[in-house]
Formats: structure tokens, C-alpha cells, sequence
């Protein structure tokens, strides 16, 4: 059987029950963002969206199937997980404070929905570091535009790119390398307890954050 | 002849063409029109045809993955059914987008569908639960039934690579009835069973189950179970509701008639009849038959009206005793506590007028009698001191303000434990109740440091000597000493004391 070890006084249900609300949280979020953002998208807009090879984060490389990541030690997939997440605070805070001036008819719910956005996002990257104090391992992912654009088509279509980037990372990668599937397929010596459902396969070990972002 | 030529040719081109009957053209664009991932590790593509041009149309898939520009054709045509392109474990990497075009082609040329973008994270859609089955369980008080599936056979939830949820929704089948009633949905998060209480008896259920993976899209809903709810649920609770309630009904019968039999004397005993007011000597009669005399004659009686002595108000009175030289109490000192009508016992009320009044025994000492009886919660005594003291009171209160008020010329003059004396005006039927208004206290005890005796206070600003207050007692008591003024009064004076404990 598992062995928990608590962080700061907190056991572990409770962890993965914070951190399964905040993935569904983040992934509501962004869902009905880039929904509010497609109400009113200019047709020109999607043929001016850039590719998804353009995110600053696609440099990042990540396994693309089950069985890739099934290979992958946790904690290069924790790393992962965090780098992504780190990689997204300043982005985020761009989108945050154009929010409120993009020229889009619901830009109002469109703010408040990135404001959250964000501080879900921090939260989560405080969890993972409370996790994983290894950081030696975490990926650069620098983002250096500091505008969304000059005029306002340019903006939004931007905007929307960057959430859709966000998207991708933040509700698919970052939610698979958890390492959800560790537990049970690979026998480690220094595994962690992951999920609940798995709980009775899994090694001792400190306890090990799952990420749903 | 070229135009006979001209026309043959055109001729037989006319018939040629006529001669198959259908026009030949290149086909028209094929339309790709969904792709879906069940477990999101392998997806499928399908794709509906345009126009086939009346030719035998081939149709080809191909598709670019995001990064690279190489092209792909699909991998598998068939497996998935017509139409349709596979993409099985190796082919498939999530978080890459496919560009995929689907190309129709025919002997007259080629037509090319729309580009789909498509990235398998967001077409993950599972097959339906299986093995869905109700069982209907009769516990003795809470009857339910349970539903029971399985996962789909491909999704891999066991190595947790996705997370499944479920949702269950039941209907009652209303054969025959023209509304249909609405589905129920129940969550049933990651558990493989449900329960459902309180089914209705007698009805028939449908049940269905459904599922997705992580963030997907909802599976199709599984195939309908049915499940019949036995009839007679007549249970024991539903029994002994009907037992009481027709025990209550026979207890309630009985008891109305039992009422109905008996009305009055339990009408008696439940609501006692309200006594009447009667106003005794006024005959009700005599008011029916409207003779106002013999009514209000019936109503005088002797001592009606009765006079009531109102003891609201503090009497003052004159206590005027007449004291011979016989006196009928005489060595007697008596103290006569009479306390005002309001307030008997209590002296802690303001307003509280006591009256003491004090017969005179030489022999005694009115002081101790006094400060017995004059209480330090009282708010103002009067003391009327009768009979004839042979010696000059000194009352000394004991922090409480002596007032020695004069009726006659309603001087009051009130100070804290004032020093006052009673002279006896000599043999006079009176007694004076003098107040000393030696300049030096007047009014403020401020001045006094000292209490020596009975009888002497200390002023500060004086030698003792001087600042005393002596009054001795005399005989005739007409001469003081100092400063007491003296005035033959020709009425009883009245002291009130103040309490300042009040």
C-alpha cells in the first residue's frame, strides 16, 4: 500500500481534489473564453491565426502518445508540467491587461474570465512547486513579445491565438504528464502516489503532485 | 462532302455521348465530414463523397502533420468501413495537428475537399458503456435498483492515461399515454454502478448509460435496459399506515357521537360558563320593564357610597399635646413610629415621609432612642418630639443631612448631619425644635474637623474653644451660649431629616 506523506498539513485527497477542481476550473475558463472570443471573430481573423508551431511554448518537447510518455520518468514529466506552467505567467499577465481593451463586444466578461485565468494558473504552479522542489530540471520557455499588436484586428487575433496555445498546453499536455498513468504501469522504486484510483498500486514514496491543469 | 463529314462526325459523336446515357464529369468535391479518437490513441476519419461523375470514382486521404511538410497517405481504408481512414497507434501523435485532405479522383479528373485541421486531444470520444444491467433489489424498507456496466473494451483506464466518467438516465416507459416524461440524468462520476431508490411500483424503466474521457466529448448513450417494477409493493409500512389511519377514524366517529349524546355536561366540563357580573341590589328585571326609580332605589342602601379614607396622601398634622404637670405617660418615652401610607417598610424611597414622633422621658437619653430608630435609609423623617425634654435634644445624624424646616416661616435650610438641637421651650405645651444657625456651620460641614463629644464639633477655623458648639442644658433653656438662636416658637417645628443614602 501507499504511504502519504501530507504536505503542510494537507492529505492527500484533499490535494488531488483541489487540483482536479482547479483542471476543471482552468479547463471551463478557457473553453468559454475562446468561445466569447469566437462569437465575434472576424472571418479574416482565422486566416490570419498564426500556427499552433508558432506558441512560444511548441519548442518544449513533449511525448506525443501513450506509449512515449509511458517512458518518461514523472519526474522529467513533473518538470514538463512545471516549465509549462512557469512558461505561461507572463503571457497570461500580457492577456490580462488587454483584455479590457480589445475591441471585442464582450471584452468585459472576456477580462474577468483571463483575470481568473491567471490566479488559477499561479495557484497551480505554487501546488506543483510545493510538490517538486527539483527545479534544476525546468525548461526555459521565454516569452518575449510584450504587445499584442497594433491595430485592433491584429489584436484580437493574437489574443485569440495566444489562448488557443494556452489551450492546447494548459488542458491536454499539462493534464497528461501527470504522471496518472505511472503508478500502475511501472513499478519505480522512487514512485509517487498519484491518483486515488490507483492509489493500491502504487510504491512508497513522498507524494507526488497530479496536475490537471 | 467535308460537310457531310462534318455532320457524320457530329453525328456520331452526338450518339456516342447519347449512347451512355449519363453525363461524365469529373467528380464532384468530397467533404470530410468527422474524425473521432475512442481512446485517444488511435482516430478515424470519415469523409462523404461528392459527386461521382457517373465515372468510378478512387478516393485518397492525405495528410500533412503540423511541423513538416511531408505528405501521408492514410494508412488503413478499410477498417473502419467506406469512406473511412484509420489512423492506428503508430500513426497517431496527439498534440500535432493534422492537416488532412481527402481527394476524389476519376478518369476525368480530380476534385480536392477542404482542408481539416485536426488535433486528436480534441476529438476524443469513447464508445458506449457495456454490459449495462438492472437489477431490481426489494429490501424490506427502501426498495431500488441497481445499474451495472462496463467500460468500453478499448478505453486504457487502468495505466490512468485517461480519466472516465459515467452518467446514468432512466425514463418510465408510459405505454400508451401520449406525453412522454423527460429523462432523469444522474452523474455517476468514475463508479461502475448506481443505485436508484424509491422506484414507482408497477412501472416499467429505461435505463441508459453513457461515458467520456478527461476533457472529450460524451459517448452515445448505451442501448436501452428495461426493467420492470413488481406490483405489489404493499409493504408493511404502507399497512400499518392504513390500520391507523382507520383506527383514528373509528376513535373519531365514536367520539362525536359520544359528544353528540352527551352535549351538555361535557359542554360544561370542557368550557365552563363565564360568570356573569352582578351588581348586587340591582335587580335585572326591573331594568326590562324600564322603571328607573325602583332600580336606583334597589341600589341605595345605607352606607353606599362608602367613604373611603384616601391614605395616598402624607397627612400632616399638628400633634398637639396638652401636658400637664400630670402627665399620663409621664417617664414614659415613646417612641411613635409612624411611617407613611406608601411606603411601609422600605426607606430607600424618596419622597418616603416618615414621622417620628418622640415622647419625652427625662430619663432618657433621646439621643440613643433616636439612633435607633431613625434609620439611615429613611429619605426624610419627620420627628415631632412631644412632651416636655428636660434636656436639650442634640441629634446627631449619622451622615445623613438633618433639614430642620420652620412651617411657619418655611425656612428649610438642609445640610449634612447638621447639629441640631431641640430645646424644650420651657414649660410650654411645645417643644422647640431649633435649629442652630450659628453663622459659623450654616450649611457646610466642610468646616467641621472634628466631632469631640456629643455635644461639641470642631470647626477649623476656630479654636476649639470657641467653635464649639455648646448648648447646655438647661432648665429654663432660655439662655445659650453661643450663637444659638433662639426663638420662642409658637408651633411645633418639624424636622426632616434627608437621608443621603437614598
Amino acid at each position: 500500500m501507499c504511504a502519504f506523506v501530507s504536505i503542510n498539513g494537507v492529505g492527500l485527497n484533499d490535494l488531488l481534489e483541489r487540483a482536479s477542481q482547479l483542471s476543471d476550473k482552468l479547463h471551463s475558463l478557457s473553453t468559454s473564453l475562446t468561445n466569447d472570443l469566437d462569437s465575434h471573430f472576424p472571418p479574416v481573423g482565422r486566416v490570419m491565426m498564426p500556427r499552433p508551431s508558432m506558441c512560444h511554448t511548441s519548442s518544449l518537447q513533449v511525448p506525443n502518445d501513450k506509449d512515449q510518455a509511458l517512458k518518461v520518468p514523472e519526474d522529467e514529466l513533473l518538470s514538463l508540467a512545471r516549465s509549462l506552467l512557469l512558461a505561461w505567467s507572463d503571457p497570461l499577465a500580457l492577456l490580462s491587461s488587454e483584455a479590457s481593451s480589445l475591441a471585442h463586444p464582450e471584452r468585459n466578461t472576456i477580462d474577468s474570465k483571463t483575470k481568473e485565468l491567471q490566479e488559477n494558473i499561479n495557484s497551480l504552479g505554487a501546488g506543483l512547486e510545493h510538490m517538486d522542489s527539483t527545479s534544476d530540471n525546468l525548461s526555459s520557455l521565454p516569452f518575449y513579445t510584450n504587445s499584442l499588436g497594433q491595430d485592433k484586428t491584429s489584436r484580437l487575433v493574437n489574443f485569440h491565438f495566444l489562448l488557443s496555445c494556452f489551450r492546447r498546453d494548459s488542458s491536454h499536455k499539462i493534464d497528461s504528464f501527470s504522471s496518472k498513468f505511472s503508478a500502475a504501469g511501472q513499478p519505480r522504486r522512487d514512485l509517487r502516489c498519484v491518483r486515488e484510483d490507483m492509489l493500491s498500486k502504487c510504491k512508497t514514496g513522498p507524494l507526488f503532485f497530479v496536475s490537471k491543469v | 462532302m467535308w460537310r457531310d463529314a462534318e455532320q457524320a462526325l457530329t453525328l456520331i459523336w452526338l450518339l456516342s455521348w447519347t449512347a451512355h446515357g449519363v453525363c461524365h464529369s469529373p467528380p464532384g468535391r468530397p467533404r470530410l465530414t468527422r474524425c473521432r479518437s475512442p481512446e485517444k490513441e488511435t482516430f478515424t476519419c470519415w469523409w462523404e463523397p461528392g459527386s461521382t461523375g457517373g465515372l468510378p470514382t478512387s478516393y485518397q486521404l492525405y495528410y500533412r502533420k503540423e511541423s513538416s511538410l511531408e505528405v501521408f497517405e492514410c494508412p488503413d481504408y478499410h477498417k473502419a468501413g467506406n469512406n473511412s481512414c484509420y489512423f492506428d497507434k503508430q500513426h497517431t501523435s496527439i498534440w500535432i495537428l493534422y492537416n488532412i485532405t481527402v481527394v476524389a479522383s476519376n478518369a476525368l479528373g480530380k476534385a480536392y475537399s477542404e482542408s481539416v485541421e485536426v488535433d486528436v486531444m480534441d476529438i476524443v470520444q469513447p464508445h458506449p458503456p457495456e454490459n449495462v444491467n438492472v437489477t431490481f433489489m426489494q429490501t424490506t424498507n427502501s426498495p431500488y435498483f441497481l445499474v451495472q456496466w462496463q467500460p468500453p473494451h478499448d478505453a486504457d483506464t487502468r495505466s490512468g492515461w485517461v480519466t472516465i466518467k459515467y452518467e446514468v438516465r432512466l425514463k418510465i416507459e408510459n405505454s400508451g399515454d401520449e406525453e412522454d416524461s423527460s429523462w432523469e440524468s444522474y452523474s455517476a462520476g468514475k463508479q461502475l454502478e448506481f443505485s436508484i431508490y424509491s422506484p414507482q411500483p408497477g412501472a416499467c424503466y429505461i435505463v441508459q448509460v453513457r461515458c467520456k474521457l478527461d476533457h472529450g466529448l460524451w459517448s452515445e448513450w448505451s442501448p436501452s435496459s428495461f426493467i420492470q417494477i413488481p406490483d405489489n409493493m404493499l409493504d408493511t409500512q404502507n399497512a400499518v399506515m392504513i390500520i391507523a389511519i382507520t383506527l383514528t377514524v373509528i376513535i373519531f366517529l365514536l367520539t362525536a357521537g359520544a359528544l353528540t349524546v352527551k352535549m351538555k355536561p361535557v359542554k360544561h366540563f370542557l368550557l365552563p360558563p363565564v360568570p356573569e357580573p352582578k351588581i348586587s341590589g340591582l335587580n335585572t328585571q326591573l331594568l326590562k320593564s324600564g322603571k328607573s326609580e325602583e332600580i336606583f332605589s334597589a341600589l341605595i342602601t345605607p352606607g353606599y357610597p362608602q367613604i373611603v379614607q384616601s391614605s395616598d396622601r402624607q397627612v400632616e398634622y399638628l400633634v398637639v399635646s396638652d401636658y400637664d404637670e400630670e402627665m399620663d405617660f409621664e417617664g414614659k418615652a415613646h417612641l411613635e413610629y409612624q411611617k407613611g401610607e406608601n411606603h411601609p417598610t422600605d426607606n430607600t424611597q424618596k419622597g418616603s415621609q416618615n414621622s417620628i414622633k418622640i415622647s419625652l422621658n427625662s430619663s432618657q437619653d433621646l439621643n440613643t432612642t433616636l439612633s435607633e430608630n431613625v434609620h439611615s435609609g429613611a429619605v426624610s423623617n419627620q420627628l415631632s418630639v412631644l412632651g416636655e425634654p428636660q434636656q436639650l435634644l442634640h441629634l446627631k445624624c449619622k451622615g445623613s443631612p438633618v433639614k430642620a424646616q420652620d412651617r411657619n416661616t418655611q425656612m428649610s435650610s438642609g445640610s449634612n448631619c447638621e447639629h441640631v438641637s431641640i430645646n424644650p421651650a420651657g414649660l410650654t405645651e411645645y417643644v422647640e425644635v431649633d435649629e442652630d444657625q450659628k453663622p459659623l456651620v450654616r450649611e457646610d460641614y466642610s468646616m467641621v474637623s472634628d466631632v469631640i463629644s456629643d455635644n461639641i464639633l470642631v470647626l477649623q477655623d476656630s479654636i476649639p474653644v470657641q467653635g464649639h458648639k455648646e448648648v447646655k442644658c438647661d432648665k429654663t433653656s432660655e439662655a445659650e451660649e453661643t450663637g444659638g438662636v433662639f426663638e420662642p416658637l409658637g408651633y411645633l417645628e418639624t424636622l426632616t431629616t434627608f437621608s443621603s443614602e437614598s
